[in-house]
């Protein structure tokens, strides 16, 4: 196993490649984008859940002083465009299916003229029955949102490994419950938004704040019925993501139709009502039955699930989430029999989501707690059913997931460490309980067609640096610190000779952009893949230059020796000069990809969907009062299993970041829904944890080294948000012996709860 | 009606063309072109357009341009002064106290104005004060180590135009010069 | 936002003056941290905003031994909790001011903005009320002198007649040892409005309740005195029997809606354990405060 102290880059605590620009307010954001006659775009929104649209009037608006254009579904070319399943428009086509669809929209010469506008669109509207509920939608005979999705119902998934009924008859203890959890909107603190120009040339350039670039090109060209390279995707900074910003939305699709119609740039950036009500899509909700046989001695021997999810009016990334939620924790303990059946339900609200986790979140919001409850029921520490069923390196899922690193076991140790867990338990105080579970994630995911790869250009300028040119783009997660951390480890310069390009279409390679923990990974491998190319090419110089074998030729901290003979060296700088200036002369610069070694799923949903696993195990210690319901998280620990830690501040940047997400998923968070609609779509209403509502921290990176990873790294951005809300649910359950089995866990739930046990 | 506002920020003076509606927020992004305090919530909670008004942490969303005439505006264009950073934004850099960024200028005006009114504020002042300064990233750990580094006086804060100097030594040193 | 014409009076007379001319068309605007969000929102649009930020000594904190505190109506939030005199003798306020909000909040809106907003989910009139406070409205032809408590009428609205200005808050002289709790009920974020706020002041004589106020915010359309739930305990023997009962009568007095923040019902129950709780906080807090609880039990 290689060890993070034999690299030089590699594993150090670096300053951020673009931290300067950020701590001075200079780093460029989309609404920071101002560009010559610039228009700003506003939307009109469905006020109705379900409805024929049966007339726009849009020459009132027309009229307004200032107002540039007002367009509708005629504008554009009423094609659909989805994720995975083709079903929404731009603009609404007949019919809008949730409050808060696009259905119009104005540029105008300011923000103001342009709201103006929006009051004076006249939108006759024959409303139709409605369903916001997902078990209803399935019903026979509810209201029909797309014609062509019978009973509602935009997939099913129907998987059974070994033999369920001869499992559960083996099984020792069967334990057995439904949760259900909520959807939690992303709530960056920068808000969706695009910046979109047209040339009469026929091609858009959009500026936009997506984390997946070339999906975004490929989605919106869909929409306006152009070829990809038709859209110039240009990626500004972007100001928090966490899968909101992947695309599945319509505001650059906006941007562009109305910059086409005006010949001018537009600017569309979402409020944030906007945001609640169209903008990013929420974590898709869940109902997760969950069944569970164990052994005596806490081995599980049978799971079923079957999960019933809330797509929305529309499908983004809800069909392959609700795939991870129905198959993916198979991959985090040893299982042999399985049968999981999942259903991915319309109803007319918001579409969901995207939302770091992508699916796991809410099924080990289930799973996690019914491992829980049977390690209560058989008298087993909770640690120690994670222990004897946690998956271990050469582990095949019953789905074919391969694990090939994995240190579950030792995260379990030192969480249980941090936590002080045995003391503890030992001491056991009234109202004060601990909780635990696990975690696997992805580092990548094989499940647009058959690739997960990534690709990267490394050009080594005549003064020594390095240009990485990458479309994989920078999110805030610290990726494009990452990157150049690799590419210096291998190119053998220091970091501050590396810089990393803005994402940008038309410059950069395909990328499939930053889900599902694959950056680093995905990403990374591809980053060193063309570092080794252009190391190959400065070698090759080198070794003309210094009349010696490249073989025997080391480069270190910019310089190139031969090995032994360190006196006698060459910069890379000296390096790229000579190679360029001269007859014939070429820069250096080199292409590198990767595609990970993983198995596009079959139609059984058999294959290996990531070429590396994660693993994660975490806990907390809770309060209760039990007057008012009221939780308190005393004590939280974290400890991931991500390979090689490439840069432990932005490491722990993310287990921190995800914890006080998950904590927020758990405890705080959520929108009350009347009739489709979120009641107070505001950060008043909708509270996300602040300061002063994190508790005490203590995290840990297990020693571990992936072998097929950029310098044994793999994925950690998804992996701390997991197993959150499970760990809060048992720890309750250890503290006042209830279990609130819909999230939020609010204090009034808690003390319901605890109203029914003494009943 | 529009009237002439003169504005002062970052000790410079800008006479500005406005309608009395004009927010602070906009004066500064679009009329005076400095970008760094952002637009999050609108509604004064989440803190992304913290600003500094006559010494007071205010939301420059529920402000009134016109209302800050003749007071000493505080962006967070105004803290590094010559090439060198504020303590805080060194801090934010070395301890990691951002991610995506988008917040981070409010965070770091924020702690300004705790700092200059309470130079060794404790945990749990530090704690209550950053708590209207929301952050979706970082779970708020780094950017509360970040500040207590400053409170704790272990921030060296670099003189930045080093940098300078780094880039110009490699650009002399040869092919242009062999070239000219 | 609408577009509209900007007032800045030197003077409340002026103020008044324009406020009259101007009628329903005008607002006035303060620290404006409610007022902007409405106008952004297009929930108000007024042609006329008048500004009292130049009005002189508007923002005045003054205390006298035998009149008490008396805050201009455009005292910020954060200078009333700083304000010496406000911690050294309204400990109450000191502790319901350090909670509204957040600083910067704070640091932009006024009490008298607080007040006449008349939402009932922020904290300062439930404290004001356990003091007795009074205010006092001015329009062009005089003034006059309202208690706190009388002043919300219901659901974001107050008793403010057009052509009024909130100038002053009056709190009554502070009585050395008076027995007091604030509870803010934060069960989500603690960087929220209240689920229940409760204020109570009590005025003992060694076990017994000579006088006591209690209020809430956030459980009825208006932030509210329970003057029933007072009276258990009254003139009364302070005893859990007693303050279970008032705790009860608190309860039902109580008007909750459900919200984001939970149900009535909840609310309800909340009422019922928290009264208890600020009871026991009053006590606790008199009993160890010695000063305080050598002259509660002086003859009143």
């Amino acid at each position: 196993m290689a060890k993070a102290q034999e690299f030089s880059v590699v594993g150090q605590r670096v300053v951020r490649v673009e931290g300067y620009d950020k701590v001075t307010g200079e780093a460029r954001y989309v609404a920071d984008v101002r560009l010559p006659g610039m228009l700003f775009g506003k939307i009109l929104r469905s006020p109705f859940p379900h409805a024929r649209i049966l007339n726009i009037d849009t020459s009132k608006a027309e009229k307004v002083r200032g107002v540039k254009a007002v367009v509708t579904a005629e504008d554009t070319v009423k094609r659909p465009w989805g994720a995975f399943f083709a079903d929404q428009y731009p603009l609404s086509v007949g019919k809008v299916r949730y409050i808060g669809e696009e259905v119009a929209a104005v540029a105008a010469i300011d923000p103001d003229t342009a709201e103006e506008a929006l009051d004076l669109i006249e939108v006759e509207y024959e409303e139709l029955p409605a369903v916001f509920d997902a078990e209803q939608a399935m019903q026979e005979g509810a209201p029909l949102i797309h014609d062509n999705k019978p009973r509602n119902t935009a997939m099913t998934i129907d998987v059974e490994r070994g033999d369920i009924q001869k499992a559960f008859t083996e099984s020792d203890l069967t334990v057995e419950d439904t949760f259900e959890s909520i959807p939690q909107w992303h709530c960056a603190i920068e808000t969706i938004g695009s910046v979109a120009e047209y040339a009469p040339s026929g091609k858009y350039t959009i500026y936009m704040n997506t984390q997946t670039l070339f999906m975004a090109r490929y989605r919106i060209a869909a929409a306006l019925g152009v070829r990809e390279t038709d859209v110039r995707v240009i990626q500004s900074a972007v100001g928090g993501g966490f899968g909101g910003k992947s695309c599945d939305d319509n505001n650059a699709m906006v941007a562009a139709i109305l910059a086409r119609k005006t010949g001018k740039p537009v600017k569309t950036i979402n409020s944030r009502e906007d945001e609640f009500l169209a903008g990013s899509r929420p974590r898709v909700n869940m109902k997760i039955s969950v069944k569970m046989g164990f052994k005596k001695d806490g081995k599980i021997r049978a799971k079923q699930l079957r999960i019933i999810a809330d797509n929305g009016a529309y499908s983004g990334k809800a069909p392959a989430i609700t795939g991870v939620a129905a198959l993916r924790h198979d991959t985090c303990y040893k299982y042999s029999d399985v049968k999981t059946q999942a259903y991915l339900v319309y109803t007319n609200k918001i579409p969901t989501g995207a939302f770091r986790g992508f699916g796991n979140p809410s099924a080990e919001w289930a799973v996690e707690q019914a491992i829980d409850q049977a390690a209560h029921e058989l008298g087993i520490d909770p640690a120690e059913i994670a222990r004897v069923n946690a998956a271990e390196p050469g582990y095949v899922s019953p789905h074919g997931n391969r694990v090939t690193s994995c240190e579950l076991r030792q995260c379990i140790d030192r969480v249980e460490k941090m936590m002080e867990w045995k003391k503890k338990r030992a001491e056991k105080k009234p109202r004060i309980g601990l909780g635990l579970a696990c975690t696997v994630h992805v580092s990548g995911k094989r499940h647009f067609g058959d690739y997960d790869g990534g690709s990267a250009t490394i050009k080594i300028n005549e003064d020594g640096k390095a240009l990485i040119l990458c479309g994989e783009g920078e999110v805030g997660q610290g990726a494009a610190t990452a990157m150049c951390q690799i590419a210096a480890e291998e190119l053998g310069i220091p970091m501050e000779d590396v810089e990393i390009s803005q994402a940008d279409t038309d410059l950069t390679t395909f990328c499939l952009g930053a889900f599902g923990s694959r950056v680093t990974y995905v990403g990374g491998n591809a980053v060193k893949d063309a570092a080794t190319k252009a190391k190959q090419q400065i070698l090759a110089m080198a070794s003309e230059m210094l009349e010696a074998r490249a073989d025997d030729l080391v480069i270190e901290h910019g310089k190139v020796y031969v090995r032994g003979a360190e006196a006698k060296a060459v910069t890379v700088a000296d390096v790229a000069r000579a190679r360029l200036f001269r007859r014939g002369g070429s820069p250096i610069v080199a292409s590198g990809s990767f595609d990970a070694d993983s198995v596009l799923p079959d139609e059984t949903r058999y294959g290996n969907e990531s070429g590396a696993y994660n693993f994660a195990c975490q806990a907390a210690e809770v309060g209760v009062d039990t007057e008012t319901g009221q939780v308190k998280v005393l004590k939280y620990v974290a400890a991931s299993d991500c390979g090689t830690v490439i840069n432990p501040i932005g490491a722990e940047g993310q287990v921190e970041g995800s914890v006080a997400q998950g904590l927020g998923y758990a405890l705080i968070e959520g929108l009350r829904m009347e009739e489709g609609r979120p009641i107070n779509p505001n950060f008043s209403d909708y509270r996300v944890p602040s300061m002063r509502d994190m508790p005490d921290l203590a995290h840990a990176f297990a020693r571990s080294y992936e072998p097929t990873g950029p310098f044994g790294a793999k994925g950690l951005g998804e992996l701390g948000m997991d197993p959150t809300a499970a760990v809060i649910s048992n720890a309750i359950f250890d503290a006042v012996g209830v279990r609130v089995k819909t999230l939020p866990i609010t204090p009034e739930k808690v003390l319901q709860a605890l109203k029914e046990k003494v009943k | 009606m529009k009237r002439h506002v003169a504005l002062n920020v970052n000790g410079e003076e800008y006479e500005i063309e406005m309608e009395p509606n004009r927010l602070l927020l906009y004066a500064l992004r679009d009329d005076i072109g400095l970008t760094g305090t952002k637009e999050g919530c609108s509604i004064g909670v989440c803190g992304a357009c913290s600003v500094i008004v006559g010494g007071r942490l205010v939301s420059s969303c529920l402000t009134l341009a016109v209302a800050c005439r003749g007071k000493e505006i505080t962006t967070i264009e105004g803290l590094a002064r010559d090439g060198r950073l504020h303590p805080l934004q060194q801090a934010f850099l070395e301890y990691g106290g951002f991610q995506c960024g988008i917040c981070t200028p409010g965070q770091i005006i924020a702690a300004k104005a705790l700092l200059d009114s309470n130079p060794h504020p404790t945990e749990e002042e530090i704690k209550e004060w950053m708590s209207g300064n929301l952050c979706r990233c970082t779970g708020y750990y780094k950017i509360f180590e970040s500040i207590m580094a400053v409170v704790q006086g272990k921030v060296r804060v670099e003189d930045q135009r080093a940098r300078e100097h780094r880039e110009a030594r490699i650009q002399s040193l040869g092919v242009y010069k062999s070239e000219s | 936002m609408v577009k509209f014409e900007y007032f800045e009076p030197n003077s409340l007379e002026e103020a008044c003056a324009l406020l009259k001319e101007h009628g329903e068309d005008a607002r006035l605007i303060a620290g404006g941290t409610a007022l902007i969000i409405m106008m952004r929102q297009r929930l108000l649009n007024p042609r006329v905003v008048i500004s009292l930020a130049d009005i002189p000594d508007f923002d005045f904190i003054r205390f006298d031994a035998k009149d008490g505190l008396r805050i201009g109506a455009g005292a910020r939030h954060r200078d009333i909790e700083l304000a010496p005199v406000v911690q050294e003798h309204y400990p109450l306020l000191y502790e319901t001011f350090r909670k509204v909000a957040q600083p910067r909040i704070r640091n932009m809106g006024t009490i008298g903005g607080n007040l006449v907003q008349g939402d009932p989910l922020t904290d300062p009139g439930a404290s004001l009320i356990a003091l007795d406070a009074k205010i006092t409205l001015r329009n062009a032809g005089g003034h006059r002198v309202i208690p706190v408590e009388n002043f919300f009428v219901d659901y974001y609205q107050t008793d403010l007649q057009p052509g009024e200005i909130l100038t002053e808050i009056h709190v009554p002289p502070s009585l050395p040892g008076l027995a007091w709790a604030h509870i803010k009920f934060l069960p989500r974020s603690q960087e929220d409005f209240a689920t229940v706020g409760v204020a109570l002041t009590m005025r003992l004589n060694g076990d017994r309740c000579q006088d006591i106020r209690l209020a809430f915010n956030s459980v009825a359309p208006i932030i509210m005195r329970a003057k029933r739930a007072e009276e258990i305990l009254r003139r009364q023997k302070v005893d859990d029997d007693r303050v279970g009962k008032m705790a009860e009568v608190a309860s039902t007095e109580v008007d909750p809606m459900d919200d984001n923040r939970g149900s009535a019902e909840y609310k309800r129950e909340l009422v019922r354990v928290l009264v208890r709780r600020a009871v026991k906080q009053a006590l606790e807090r008199s009993a160890t405060g010695k000063q305080g609880a050598k002259q509660a039990s002086a003859p009143a």
